[in-house]
């Protein structure tokens, strides 16, 4: 075959897509489409690039910037509370302008741009943490918009796929970044600014492929969808499906256990050497990035409700084996069913409640929703401090295995009746 | 297609600039290898009479990492012993060098060295290390370094693991100090959220310590003997036990992320606040049995330990500061 014969069929599948795309979406020529392929790599190369810096910015504060990393920490939980109120705002800014692309592409680029600037700002705590802070804020108004474009460029019965494909990329940014960042200085000394560059760099590509690669809205016709007002985002918490899954959700997130635990407890009760706890994350991560496109179109097929069920069934066995796990080996089994779990509900859910939410109020919706979860899991990290600072480890890791089956046998009751939308 | 071709352009530059950055950083060194020292003999001299080993910087900006001493009675002599560590301590016999190293998250390697500055024996751990103190007699070494601080485990929660080593060996006695129990009004007192940090050594087997749980800090004295704590005063951090091993200089809690230098009485329980102002997170070293010495901002400073005066510049470029008097035992 001839490159000109080979570039015209290239060119022919281009115009087929365009075709497809205006013909609202046809055929199973492409699983979950450009778009959602497009976001997954811009949240790959976005992640990587934030969880390079995340991953120096103790040992640069604490040896070049000369502070204690205890200082660094309060901050933290401010920027993280900072982050979930400005999350409900994003959803439903892309959703009022009907221009997720843009709002989602706004959040990026304010990550991005904070990059560059920790190489100027110097040793000044104050405005470092201003920049960690606007980096938190970026990334709480860009996750709402960007999974309501995954959702509005895929048809209802590929959500579960469209959403693995992305929290797959997602989770390899994620994973990438520390390495990255560790191999930097590995190979040059406290180049601290070299790793700041190389985010940058890595941010500014995130931000190129949605402003530059992604295609924008889809605009309806004024008359197809309403416009989202404050009392129709006020009314989807009465539409059953949704309501019904956010209850669930909520309710299965106060029974969770911060994975920060479940990797120290593991590395307690296995007692291996500290150093190798990163490599547990690493674990359970590959394990996620390798199950969620499976898990996602497992969902299409059987039901976005019955997986997101059952990633939950398979953290109450994580627990169980947190409690009884001896030997190293086990952590063959452990890690995985732990990526396995997050596999199942993270993506799966956002699909589940996609198919659940009116187009007009995606990115409403969806942030709700994962208000809900975040605060749910804020909550329980602070029950399952208490319960663990009166009764002791394994009585906490005891008492939240069961809260979990109880929130499961809720949760399946209260999904019982609800058809799913898959 | 507009897009795609400036997209192509953007992922060019992004690449090529930053691999050149990386490329030039790699080029530029810096870092890695060890200072170069200087010669024996004048090293000997030096260290002959009372002096103080601190940690500098070749352009006095952090990270302050060489390992240098300067002669007590003319601090402006300073000399390159050739080492390069994150935290410092020294004294007649010992000195150990905490560096911390890069690989899948931070660990770090404690260097223990002989008077002579000749490498004993090497020991290590996980996390970034922020402290470290010798036993008078040289034997045991403790280090501090903030755990989990990577991102993988949720920046945000650090927790500190406090080790001590057994200098001749490189070996943990202690592998963390968690496992030690811990007494308060002679009932066990073991909260699980408790951590340590800041230790400094009494004697080869009496030790005193941070403990913190909640929000709340305790100064514990521990006896590796019996592998027991015992809470002694609350809100103490960072205590350094005078050469008479009858007070405790430490950093008060005075507001959140706020300190005041202060010296306990051990007898008495009395509380003196000492007369820098400035909020400063170190570990004091006694310089005799009436000054104090500590790092703030680049500089190595000096403060009675009465409470009266005003601190004093001791040396500029200067972090970590241990005194070592060749004909005392110090701590």
């Amino acid at each position: 075959m001839s490159s000109l014969e080979r570039m015209y069929q290239v060119e022919s599948a281009k115009i087929l897509l365009k075709r497809g795309a205006a013909r609202e979406r046809s055929g199973p020529r492409i699983r979950v489409g450009r778009t959602v392929v497009l976001l997954g790599l811009t949240s790959l190369f976005t992640d990587l690039s934030s969880e390079a810096v995340n991953a120096i910015l103790p040992l640069y504060l604490v040896y070049s910037v000369g502070l204690s990393p205890l200082q660094f920490g309060a901050l933290d939980g401010i920027n993280n509370g900072a982050a979930g109120l400005v999350r409900v705002l994003g959803g439903g800014l892309g959703d009022r302008l009907r221009r997720h692309k843009e709002v989602a592409a706004l959040g990026y680029g304010l990550s991005a741009l904070t990059r560059p600037l920790f190489l100027v700002v110097g040793r000044s705590f104050a405005l470092i943490g201003g920049l960690v802070f606007v980096d938190r804020l970026g990334k709480g108004i860009r996750t709402a918009p960007r999974d309501a474009l995954i959702s509005l460029s895929v048809p209802k019965e590929r959500l579960g796929s469209a959403f693995g494909v992305h929290r797959a990329l997602d989770t390899a940014g994620a994973m990438l970044g520390p390495l990255v960042a560790f191999a930097i200085l590995r190979s040059a000394p406290d180049a601290y600014d070299a790793v700041f560059v190389v985010s940058f760099a890595s941010a500014v590509i995130g931000v190129g492929i949605i402003v530059l690669l992604v295609p924008p809205d889809r605009r309806p016709a004024p008359h197809e969808q309403p416009e989202l007002t404050l009392a129709r985002a006020a009314e989807l918490l009465r539409l059953p499906s949704f309501r019904r899954l956010s209850l669930v959700a909520t309710a299965l997130a106060l029974a969770t256990i911060s994975d920060a635990f479940v990797y120290l407890r593991l590395q307690r009760s296995l007692s291996f050497d500290p150093r190798y706890l990163p490599l547990l994350f690493v674990g359970s991560a590959c394990s996620y990035m390798a199950l969620a496109v499976p898990f996602g179109a497992l969902a299409d097929r059987v039901g976005k409700r019955a997986v997101f069920l059952s990633g939950y069934a398979i953290l109450a066995v994580v627990y169980v084996l947190l409690l009884t796990a001896t030997s190293v080996e086990l952590l063959l089994l452990i890690l995985p069913l732990f990526g396995a779990y997050y596999a199942a509900t993270d993506g799966v859910l956002a699909a589940a409640a996609s198919a659940a939410l009116p187009e007009y109020a995606r990115g409403t919706g969806l942030s709700l929703l994962a208000s809900c979860t975040s605060l749910g899991r804020f909550a329980a990290s602070l029950a399952f401090g208490g319960v663990w600072v009166a009764l002791g480890a394994d009585a906490a890791v005891g008492v939240f295995t069961a809260v979990l089956l109880l929130a499961l046998a809720f949760a399946a009751h209260v999904l019982r009746r609800s058809p799913d939308a898959a | 297609m507009n897009g795609r071709i400036a997209f192509a352009g953007v992922l060019a530059v992004c690449v090529a600039g930053a691999g050149a950055y990386v490329a030039w950083a790699m080029a530029r060194g810096g870092g890695g290898d060890a200072p170069s020292a200087a010669s024996a003999a004048s090293l000997r001299k030096l260290t002959a009479s009372p002096y103080v080993a601190f940690l500098t910087s070749p352009k006095d900006v952090a990270p302050y990492d060489e390992l240098y001493v300067a002669s007590l009675a003319r601090p402006s002599r300073r000399l390159a012993v050739g080492l390069r560590c994150d935290r410092v301590a020294m004294n007649d016999a010992m000195g150990s060098c905490v560096e911390h190293n890069v690989g899948i998250g931070v660990t770090y390697t404690v260097t223990f060295f002989d008077s002579a500055f000749h490498e004993v024996a090497h020991g290590g751990g996980t996390g970034i290390p922020s402290r470290t103190r010798l036993s008078p007699s040289g034997r045991l070494a403790a280090v501090t370094s903030f755990t989990q601080g990577d991102s993988y485990l949720q920046a945000g929660q650090f927790s500190t693991t406090t080790s001590i080593f057994d200098t001749h060996t490189g070996r943990a006695v202690v592998a963390n100090l968690e496992r030690l129990h811990v007494f308060r009004g002679g009932r066990a007192f073991d909260p699980l959220d408790r951590n340590f940090w800041g230790v400094t050594f009494a004697s080869d087997s009496v030790f005193y310590a941070t403990m913190a749980s909640g929000n709340t800090t305790w100064l514990v004295r521990g006896d590796l003997r019996t592998r027991t704590m015992r809470t002694v005063h609350e809100n103490v951090e960072c205590p350094s036990l005078s050469p008479d091993g009858a007070r405790i200089a430490f950093k008060r809690r005075v507001a959140s992320g706020a300190w005041r230098f202060t010296v306990l009485d051990l007898s008495t329980g009395a509380e003196t606040p000492l007369a820098e102002h400035e909020s400063v997170d170190d570990q004091l070293a006694w310089l005799d049995g009436s000054k104090l010495a500590y790092g703030w901002q680049g500089a190595v400073w000096v403060v009675d330990a009465d409470g009266g005066g005003r601190p004093r510049l001791l040396l500029r470029n200067a972090q970590s500061p241990t005194v070592v008097d060749p004909g005392l035992r110090s701590t």
